[in-house]
């Protein structure tokens, strides 16, 4: 039996958007079946056992649950981004799954960008629902501690907050996943906690917050932007504006990274 | 069609493949045959551009396969892994892979032509679910869905039943025919010398032999074949006698099992011992209860070649 269509001449008869739209469909799938994101969401209830000892407790102390050095941002924005980041791509290495993808007529730097693109839509649905499950938990397990329609802004700072740290932390593990065949969990969770320990509390004890940790740019970012009347960050010598351009510096710096080093990339 | 000249790629201290040169001509079956271990995923995937040589070139259709998308429109690969998404159902998956180049409605009839075509009809069930046999065939579904101009198969009858295998040999001639260039691998010789019109033999990452199957088959057939048979005490001398009068065997050995003694009768040319065999039994009425080649170990044949 013969096939009825014809067989595409030289050129794509689907466009970059195009292809870019099934490729994120296709990767997209994979996170409603992966358990991985229920795990996830279901974290975020964590910092909420760190709430239940508060005594007197106001937006002041949500804001603290969240804010520079707390469990949230310490612990639990550098693991999502860490496993989204990471399994993005090394996941379709382990399971072999990326010889169908580079056996398709699609550029491997596309494959890169698709990438980049599912995990940061998965990543803010889960950093949304995450913020939501903190924002209320902490009201209904210490009642009265502040009205939930009047600091509906500091849910929405808090949003914005943790997906700034979300995007520029996923970023960097993206590009750590594309670049390690092997223990990219494992390097990628070093790199977290190196530079946020060392970066927030050593370089840090140095003459203020150090310019070289990047969680002290999206803190002070956030400090001047998302939630300024709670948070008061500031990065020696970097203005606030300065500051957002590290971070979006960063983003564009190591997706385009993650793009080359997949060009350039063996896959046994 | 595709050609690979002195090739070479390593993976640390391992040697995948050295100095390899082959070619593919447009319209053939070639089957590519070598043991396992022997290099011929590694380049399959040279071909396919998921791997970059580290010397010599690789080029398919007189252009470089790494992250040539223009040429994976002509080009369907399927490798040996289980490189499926569990979660989806087979006619979305093929479906989504064959949207990266068709527009909408074209690859939805693409995906059912192609899944026709290799007999899967499963509707409803997810792929986690399905046997070797189907995702196999999935496989070769979404390999050809977008009409390729060359298909590499990497060990396509891995899992494939008696009855799948045969099918699936048939859908190859069968693309073949309809002017599909076929490069197809298999660590087993008489999956591959029936179907395919050139075979490539591959040993340690080196080409051992290269061009028409027959040509092959004979330098196969120039291996010592080692031959069991079983049969009563008396019938084996006898046989052995005639055996050693026609000199079709270059030696012989009897070894005894328990109460039965078997002959081990070695020839160097095959081809003419089985039919001269047959005779002396049917002319002289010897007895023969069983007789067997004990020598298809394609791993023993690559030995000797080497």
């Amino acid at each position: 039996m013969t096939m009825q269509y014809e067989k595409p001449k030289s050129e794509f008869s689907t466009t970059y958007v195009e292809r870019a739209i099934i490729l994120i469909q296709l990767f997209l799938n994979k996170y409603i079946y992966d358990k991985k994101t229920y795990i996830l969401i279901l974290i975020s209830f964590l910092p909420l056992l760190r709430a239940v000892s508060l005594d007197n407790a106001g937006i002041d102390d949500f804001v603290d649950l969240i804010g520079p050095m707390s469990i949230v941002s310490f612990i639990i924005m550098p693991l999502i981004s860490l496993i989204l980041g990471v399994s993005s791509i090394s996941d379709e290495k382990e399971n072999k799954t990326i010889s169908q993808l580079l056996a398709r007529p699609v550029k491997r730097e596309e494959i890169v960008v698709s990438k980049w693109i599912t995990i940061m839509i998965v990543g803010l649905i889960i950093i949304a629902i995450d913020s939501l499950i903190l924002f209320l938990g902490f009201n209904i397990l210490l009642p009265g501690s502040f009205d939930v329609f009047r600091n509906l802004s500091v849910l929405l700072g808090t949003y914005f907050y943790l997906s700034l740290w979300y995007v520029v932390y996923a970023t960097i593990f993206l590009f750590v996943g594309v670049f390690l065949d092997k223990n990219a969990l494992g390097l990628g969770l070093a790199i977290a906690y190196f530079e946020a320990f060392f970066g927030q509390f050593i370089f840090g004890g140095f003459g203020g917050n150090s310019p070289f940790s990047i969680a002290n740019h999206v803190n002070y970012v956030a400090s001047e932007y998302f939630l300024s009347d709670f948070m008061s960050y500031r990065v020696s010598n970097f203005d606030e504006f300065s500051s957002l351009l590290v971070c979006v510096g960063i983003v564009i710096g190591f997706l385009a990274l993650a793009a080359v080093t997949m060009r350039r990339k063996n896959f046994p | 069609m595709i050609n690979l000249e002195n090739v070479s790629k390593s993976f640390g201290d391992v040697v995948a493949i050295s100095n390899l040169s082959m070619h593919v001509r447009a319209g053939s079956i070639t089957g590519f045959l070598g043991p396992n271990g022997a290099g011929k995923s590694t380049t399959l995937k040279l071909v396919i551009g998921e791997l970059f040589p580290d010397l010599g070139t690789v080029s398919v259709m007189g252009e470089n396969p790494i992250n040539n998308s223009r040429l994976k429109q002509k080009t369907g690969y399927v490798s040996e892994h289980d490189d499926l998404y569990p979660w989806m159902k087979g006619k979305q998956f093929v479906t989504s892979l064959a949207k990266l180049l068709l527009p909408r409605e074209e690859a939805e009839r693409a995906a059912k032509e192609a899944l026709a075509k290799v007999g899967l009809a499963v509707k409803g069930k997810k792929i986690k679910a399905y046997s070797k046999g189907m995702k196999q065939r999935l496989k070769v579904a979404a390999a050809i869905v977008h009409n390729p101009d060359l298909l590499i198969l990497d060990e396509p009858f891995g899992g494939l039943d008696p009855l799948g295998r045969r099918e699936m040999k048939k859908l190859v001639s069968d693309l073949n025919h309809d002017g599909v260039t076929v490069l197809i691998s298999s660590h087993i010789l008489y999956e591959l010398d029936q179907m395919s019109n050139r075979m490539n033999l591959i040993h340690r990452g080196q080409t051992l032999a290269e061009g028409a199957p027959s040509e092959i088959l004979e330098l196969i057939d120039q291996f010592p074949h080692q031959i069991l048979i079983h049969a009563p005490i008396d019938q084996l001398q006898s046989l052995s006698k005639l055996m050693i009068d026609e000199s079709i065997i270059s030696s012989l050995n009897f070894m005894k099992r328990d109460k039965t003694t078997n002959l081990v009768a070695v020839t160097n040319n095959p081809k003419e011992f089985y039919p001269k065999v047959t005779k002396l039994v049917a002319e002289n009425e010897i007895f023969i209860e069983h007789l067997e080649s004990t020598t298809d170990n394609i791993e023993a044949i690559f030995e000797y070649l080497t």
